[in-house]
């Protein structure tokens, strides 16, 4: 696939991952989750792909929007998940540009990393805007195992992906 | 092409020092929070992220927080207690059941209500939310 005019390529591929990561998202707020607050975080696939193909400025975009727009569809907008999943969506881009900055680490740690950052982000807002108690830190060791799971699944995918798209646009 | 894209890094040593620190922190953290050794803890009732209620857990009975109407309704049985009833959206505090460890709480997000079991004896919080309800 190539697009005319390689002057949008870049606008047409960001919008194709928002709407790929939008989606993600929708479909993930339908799966019934074993516990409440815990999501695989599918749609963070397409912030580490916009990561690897474009660059720290682009996965954040990818990731506000897609944020943004899915929860427009899915009826959270302005709720207390939706500044939860900001949060969370934010703290992971940054902590995976760092990760990604560093030098040392590969795609797998990058992603675990990214979830970890996801639940600090989440915990610290919902600490911030809901809860205003200091035991909901309690919950960070199990997020993080969590995340390690989620992490290395994410990862995977978006490595085949990355893959596909290496070959295709030789990036 | 001419790409500000990252280069993919399949596989780096630096992945396993991570994996092996998320592995290690989460365990060192479970495996070092306390437990209670009193047979009557009290059950803490956080409203807002006010401390409302401080509730012996020493006798079966029914407690309603009368801030809403109509009440959440809190079951309390001996060293355990539940919500019984909530008109909260979604019902999983509700779905919680009883708490009955320290390291165990009950969290509604829409009505801010957090539920917590501590020791008589202790003066610091030391438990932790089990689940976070919507």
């Amino acid at each position: 696939m190539s697009l005319p005019d390689k002057k949008y390529q870049k606008e047409a591929h960001l919008s194709a991952l928002i709407a790929l990561g939008m989606i993600l998202f929708i479909f993930e707020a339908f799966i019934p989750r074993p516990i409440p607050w815990l999501k695989l975080g599918l749609a963070n696939m397409a912030t580490l792909i916009a990561l690897y193909w474009y660059g720290p400025l682009s996965a954040l975009l990818v990731s506000v929007y897609r944020i943004l727009l899915g929860s427009l569809f899915v009826g959270t907008f302005l709720t207390p998940g939706f500044f939860l999943s900001l949060s969370g969506g934010i703290a992971a881009v940054l902590g995976m540009i760092l990760m990604v900055r560093a030098h040392l680490f590969g795609i797998w740690a990058v992603s675990v990393v990214g979830a970890a950052f996801h639940s600090a982000g989440q915990l610290f807002v919902g600490y911030l805007l809901l809860l205003h108690n200091p035991i909901i830190i309690q919950l960070f060791p199990i997020m993080l195992l969590y995340g390690l799971v989620s992490g290395t699944f994410i990862a995977y995918f978006s490595l085949l992906i990355l893959q596909r798209l290496k070959k295709e646009f030789a990036f | 092409m001419n790409n500000p894209g990252t280069n993919i890094r399949f596989f780096r040593p630096g992945d396993i020092f991570v994996f092996l620190l998320i592995i290690f922190i989460p365990l060192y953290w479970l495996s070092n929070r306390p437990q209670l050794t009193s047979p009557a803890p009290i059950a803490c009732v956080e409203i807002q992220g006010h401390l409302k209620y401080e509730l012996p857990l020493n006798q079966r009975r029914l407690f309603y927080l009368n801030e809403w109407n109509p009440p959440v309704v809190l079951e309390i049985r001996p060293g355990k207690i539940r919500i019984l009833h909530n008109d909260c959206a979604k019902q999983i505090c509700v779905h919680t059941g009883f708490i009955d460890q320290p390291y165990q709480s009950i969290v509604c997000v829409p009505k801010k209500i957090v539920i917590y079991l501590k020791h008589a004896s202790m003066d610091s919080i030391h438990s932790a939310p089990h689940v976070i309800t919507g």
